[in-house]
């Protein structure tokens, strides 16, 4: 049988694909949303539980 | 009374020899390598027809003014086919017309005075190369409405049938040609081969000759005169050129069956692990503008990592949407996971015609959530297509379950596997459609 780089193309992107059904999947680390800072907001509350407000925006400065 | 002796009779026939003469017509020279079997010369330069028989001179059959054309190869050019050495002797040009169109190509013919004769054939029109080799035989020819030829175990499917005229004409023959001469022509395709029947009304009867075709890439071509600069380069799919789609299909089966396989082993197990479980549920619940819901729940530890699915409903939703922003803030870190959900629900009548859109059920997916406790919360806000409205309006139907099946991640393999082998099978297919598009057999005859 003659080896075809479209047959080299496939057998990448199909093992590459079960690979990730196989390893990713139970964590589904590749669908999580950025996560980001939040801080509770003083003096607002709702059914005696602090508001988190989202500060958003990933990397919020250095020390 | 004793006869005098005989001269002796020579063992081997005289050496081949390349002979050089002049055209009776026009003095120019005349280069004949085809030795005993020519039955005819066409001078290249006037294009006069001239008798040849060996050991007599050369004789006048028809004088002719024509001017010399350029071929994509000259004549007296020597290369290598079938591990032997070839010159071409001869150079035909013929052309068929069809719909308005004329479809010319150049036909060159080959000796070897140890193997014969061949025929390269290049199409001017698509500029495609094919070697022609007689037959030893007639193909088995069966059917009527579209036939087809077979011919040592294999089936020729008919391509056309034309009427090639010839229109020009230059060098030696083993067989009388002339300008103008024409003959009808099936050509049978099994590509990377063809078979090529032609018939020739002659003054006695009709020939018929059968020829095998190879299609043969330009560069091989070159490579065989020892060209060095590119071959004309194809401008359409050929009758004989092989499918490259179809290239390597034994194998693109067997890494599809074995990819499959995996897919659905892999995607089984995947499945029947997930420890799927629901860790809110909020039934008709009202969330004000600024008043968000919040509440706290735990589910797993925090070294296990999986998905959340979050699922909203609510209602009524006419013409109006809803919008909830969830926050889940751990009690194990100040990073928190933001996500909005928006659902919608839009109808009206359009030129007479009712028409809606939207939905106001939604679902989302969050990934890669570590175990633990976390404080939900969960801001409402609502509309119309105009104004922001009183959010507590709404009632909400939410959900969110703990480690359910990521359809995204079992969809994925499943489209590469299945899909790039259609893609593959598509390509062939567009192939063959493009090649017989121009047979007698294309969908718009």
């Amino acid at each position: 049988m003659t080896v075809l780089p479209r047959h080299i193309v496939y057998w990448l992107l199909a093992g590459s694909s079960l690979a990730l059904l196989g390893l990713e999947a139970p964590s589904s680390r590749l669908m999580s949303p950025t996560r980001d800072h939040v801080k509770p907001e003083k003096g607002e509350s709702a059914r005696g539980r602090p508001i988190f407000i989202w500060t958003g925006g990933g990397y919020q400065g250095g020390k | 009374m004793t006869s005098a002796p005989s001269a002796p009779v020579p063992l081997f026939r005289e050496e081949a020899a390349v002979e050089t003469v002049q055209c009776l017509s026009c003095g120019g020279p005349i280069q004949l390598s085809g030795f005993g079997a020519i039955e005819q010369i066409t001078c290249s330069y006037c294009g006069s027809e001239l008798a040849h028989t060996p050991g007599s001179p050369l004789q006048i059959v028809a004088a002719v003014r024509r001017q010399q054309r350029a071929s994509v190869l000259p004549l007296h050019a020597r290369c290598r086919f079938d591990n032997e050495t070839w010159e071409i002797i001869g150079i035909v040009w013929r052309e068929v017309s069809a719909e308005g169109h004329v479809y010319p190509w150049q036909e060159f013919l080959l000796y070897n005075p140890y193997c014969g004769y061949r025929y390269l054939l290049y199409f001017v029109y698509d500029r495609h190369w094919a070697l022609g080799r007689p037959l030893d035989g007639a193909p088995a020819i069966a059917g009527s409405r579209r036939p087809t030829a077979r011919w040592r175990g294999a089936t020729y499917r008919h391509f056309q049938r034309s009427v090639a005229r010839v229109s020009y004409v230059e060098g030696e023959f083993p067989w009388q040609i002339h300008v103008g001469d024409t003959a009808v022509a099936d050509d049978y395709v099994a590509p990377p081969l063809g078979l090529s029947s032609e018939v020739s009304q002659l003054g006695d009867g009709s020939d018929v000759e059968f020829t095998q075709m190879e299609h043969l890439e330009g560069a091989a071509v070159w490579a065989a005169f020892g060209r060095k600069d590119r071959p004309p380069q194809p401008t359409a799919v050929g009758p004989y050129q092989p499918n490259p789609w179809r290239r390597g299909r034994g194998l693109t089966w067997l890494s599809f069956a074995i990819m499959f396989v995996a897919w659905v082993a892999i995607a089984v197990g995947y499945a029947a692990s997930r420890d799927s479980k629901i860790v809110l549920a909020l039934d008709g619940v009202r969330i004000g503008e600024g008043e968000p819901f919040t509440q706290d729940i735990t589910f797993d530890s925090p070294d296990r990592l999986a998905n959340l699915e979050l699922t909203a409903a609510a209602s009524p939703l006419s013409n109006a949407w809803g919008s909830l922003e969830i926050l889940l803030v751990p009690h194990h870190g100040d990073d928190a996971i933001s996500l909005e959900i928006d659902v919608d629900e839009w109808h009206g009548v359009d030129g007479g015609e009712s028409w809606s859109e939207g939905s106001n059920v939604r679902q989302a997916m969050i990934g890669g959530v570590p175990g633990g406790t976390y404080t939900v919360q969960i801001m409402a806000h609502a509309g119309t297509a105009t104004a922001a409205v009183d959010a507590s309006q709404l009632t909400w139907w939410i959900k969110i379950r703990r480690d359910v099946v990521a359809t995204p991640y079992v969809l994925l393999p499943l489209g590469i596997i299945v899909g790039l082998p259609l893609i593959f099978g598509l390509l062939a297919l567009t192939f063959e459609s493009r090649r017989w598009k121009n047979s007698d057999y294309a969908p718009s005859n």
